[in-house]
C-alpha cells in the first residue's frame, strides 16, 4: 500500500489555513494562501470540480453576498459612478473580494478532509485524546447532512406527484410548503438516528470506556516533513502580515 | 440451555403484539419464526437484545429472558454483545460506516478486542460470507445483496453465541440463498444457535423447530 499522509497531518493543514484566512485582511496574501490550500488539495487529489458542483447553491449566495457588500460599502476611490454618488468603489471591491477570498480558502481547505478514507479523520482525532464518543457524534451529525436533504426531498416528491408544482408557486406559498415539510422531515431523521442508535447499540458502542483501533496510525518522517514545513510557512506568512501591518486586529 | 423466554409479553401502548410467549434454545440448534408482515418478529428481535429504552420496558414488556440463567436486564452491554447477534431485516438500517473493512471491525474494536485478532475474525467473516474481494470497498458503491452479506459478516465479527437473523434472505440472489443458509448452518453446528425469522419455506427446512407469530396472540396455553 503506498504511503498516506497521517490524518493528523490534515487536520493541521485545515487549522492552520483556516486561521490564516479569518486573521489576513490583505487581497493578496488571502489569494496566495488560496492558491496553497488549492495546490494541497491537488496533491491529495481531491475532487475540487465536484465539490465545486455538489456546493453550487452555496457558492452563489456566497457571490450575491459579496455583491451586495461591495455596492453598499463606499469608500476610497470611485470605480463606477452613477451621477454625484458612486456605485462601486475600492474599498466596497476590495471588501467583498476579503470576504469571497476567506470563504473560498475555508471551503477549500474543509476539501482536505475529504482525501481521507473511511473513519481516518476519527482516528486522528482519537490520537489526539478526542473521547470517541464525541469523534463519533461529529463524524456522524456530518453524515447527518445528506440524510436530511434526502428526507426532505423525499417528501418534496410526494408533494409534487399530487399535482402542486413548487416552481410556479409564489414566494409566500412557497415558504408555507417547505415549512409543512419541515416537521415530517425532522421526524424522518429522529427515527432514522434511532436505527442508527440501535445499530451501534447491538454491537457494543460504548461498552467500555475505551476501544481498540484497527487502524494503526503512524506519523512518519514525511509527516513530521510536513508538520514542520507547514507551520514554518504559516509562521512566515503571520510575520509577514503583522509586518505589514494587515492583520486582523481584534 | 442456553436461552430460556418466559412468559414474554410485549405491546405498544395499547396495541399488543404477543403475549405469555415461552420458548427455550439449545446450543447447536436453529430455530425459526414465521408470520405474517406485521406479526411482531422484528419487535422479538429488539426483545431479546434488550433494544427498548428502560422506561419503555417497564411499562410494555413482560416475562423474563434468561441466557445461561442469567436475566437479560442483568446483562451489560458487552455481556449481551457475547450472548445475541442481531442481523436486521434492513442492512441500510444497520450499516453505517463508509468503508466494508470499518463496519466489521466496528464491533470487535468496542469490546476491546486487540487489534491482531479483530484482522484474523475479519478476514474470516469475509471468508464465510464469500465477499473477500469487498473488504477494502466503499459500502455505498454496494448492491443490495452484498450489503447483505456485509452486514451478515460485521456481526459474525463479533462472535456472538446466538445469532438472530431477521429475514435476511429476502434481498439476495437465488443463487446465493443456499450460501446464507449454509452459514447459518455452519454456525449452529460449531456449537452456537440460531434464531432465524423467514417466510421461506426453504429456509424453515434448515430449522429444528419452526414457531408461528400471530398479532396479538396470547400463548398461554
Ligand atoms: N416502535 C414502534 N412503535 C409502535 N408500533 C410499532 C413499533 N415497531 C413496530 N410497531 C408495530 O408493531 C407491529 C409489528 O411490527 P414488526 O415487529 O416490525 O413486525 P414484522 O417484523 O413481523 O413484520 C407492526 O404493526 C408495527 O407497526
Ligand atoms: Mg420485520
Amino acid at each position: 500500500m503506498k504511503k498516506r499522509i497521517d490524518p493528523r497531518v490534515k487536520l493541521l493543514f485545515i487549522i492552520l489555513l483556516t486561521t490564516l484566512a479569518v486573521l489576513a485582511k490583505d487581497v493578496i496574501y488571502m489569494s496566495i494562501i488560496l492558491v496553497v490550500g488549492i495546490v494541497i488539495n491537488l496533491c491529495l487529489k481531491t475532487d475540487i470540480l465536484y465539490a465545486i458542483k455538489r456546493l453550487r447553491h452555496f457558492l452563489s449566495i456566497l457571490i450575491f453576498i459579496a455583491i451586495v457588500q461591495s455596492l453598499s460599502i463606499k469608500g476610497g476611490r470611485v470605480l463606477i459612478p452613477i451621477g454625484n454618488t458612486a456605485l462601486l468603489s475600492t474599498k466596497g471591491l476590495q471588501f467583498s473580494l476579503e470576504f469571497l477570498l476567506r470563504m473560498s480558502i475555508i471551503v477549500v481547505s474543509g476539501l482536505i478532509a475529504t482525501s481521507t478514507d473511511g473513519r481516518e479523520m476519527i482516528d486522528g482525532l482519537l490520537k489526539l485524546h478526542m473521547p470517541y464518543e464525541l469523534a463519533f457524534m461529529t463524524s456522524i451529525s456530518l453524515r447527518f447532512i445528506p440524510v436530511f436533504s434526502e428526507e426532505f426531498k423525499t417528501r418534496l416528491n410526494a408533494i409534487s406527484m399530487r399535482g402542486i408544482d413548487i416552481k410556479k408557486l409564489s414566494l409566500p406559498k412557497k415558504i408555507r410548503v417547505y415549512a409543512y415539510l419541515i416537521s415530517p422531515t425532522i421526524s424522518g431523521c429522529i427515527m432514522r438516528s434511532e436505527v442508527l442508535a440501535k445499530s451501534m447499540q447491538v454491537r457494543g458502542f460504548r461498552a467500555h470506556p475505551k476501544r481498540t483501533m484497527l487502524r494503526e496510525l503512524k506519523m512518519g518522517i514525511l509527516d513530521y516533513t510536513l508538520v514542520l514545513i507547514s507551520l514554518l510557512i504559516a509562521a512566515a506568512f503571520l510575520a509577514g502580515m503583522y509586518k505589514h501591518g494587515i492583520l486582523v486586529t481584534f | 440451555m442456553k436461552l430460556k423466554v418466559n412468559r414474554l409479553g410485549l405491546k405498544y401502548g395499547k396495541d399488543v403484539i404477543f403475549n405469555n410467549l415461552s420458548f427455550e434454545l439449545n446450543e447447536g440448534e436453529i430455530l425459526a419464526f414465521k408470520g405474517l408482515n406485521g406479526s411482531g418478529k422484528s419487535s422479538l428481535c429488539s426483545c431479546l437484545t434488550g433494544l427498548f429504552e428502560e422506561d419503555f420496558a417497564k411499562d410494555n414488556i413482560r416475562g423474563e429472558i434468561l441466557y445461561d440463567n442469567i436475566n437479560l436486564n442483568n446483562m451489560s452491554i458487552a455481556e449481551k454483545c457475547n450472548a445475541f447477534g442481531l442481523i436486521f431485516q434492513n442492512p441500510d438500517d444497520q450499516l453505517f460506516s463508509p468503508l466494508v473493512i470499518e463496519e466489521l471491525a466496528f464491533a470487535p474494536e468496542n469490546l476491546n478486542v486487540p487489534r491482531e485478532e479483530i484482522q484474523r475474525r475479519i478476514d474470516l467473516a469475509l471468508k464465510t460470507c464469500k465477499i473477500e474481494h469487498l473488504k477494502n470497498a466503499k459500502i455505498n458503491t454496494l448492491s443490495g445483496g452484498e450489503k447483505q452479506l456485509v452486514a451478515i459478516a460485521s456481526i459474525l465479527t463479533m462472535q456472538p453465541q446466538i445469532l438472530i437473523a431477521d429475514e435476511i434472505t429476502s434481498r439476495i440472489d437465488k443463487e446465493k440463498i443456499d450460501d446464507i443458509r449454509q452459514i447459518l448452518i455452519d454456525f449452529a453446528r460449531s456449537g452456537k444457535s440460531v434464531i432465524m425469522i423467514s417466510h421461506n419455506e426453504n429456509d424453515l427446512k434448515i430449522a429444528s423447530r419452526v414457531i408461528v407469530l400471530e398479532r396479538g396472540k396470547n400463548y398461554a396455553n
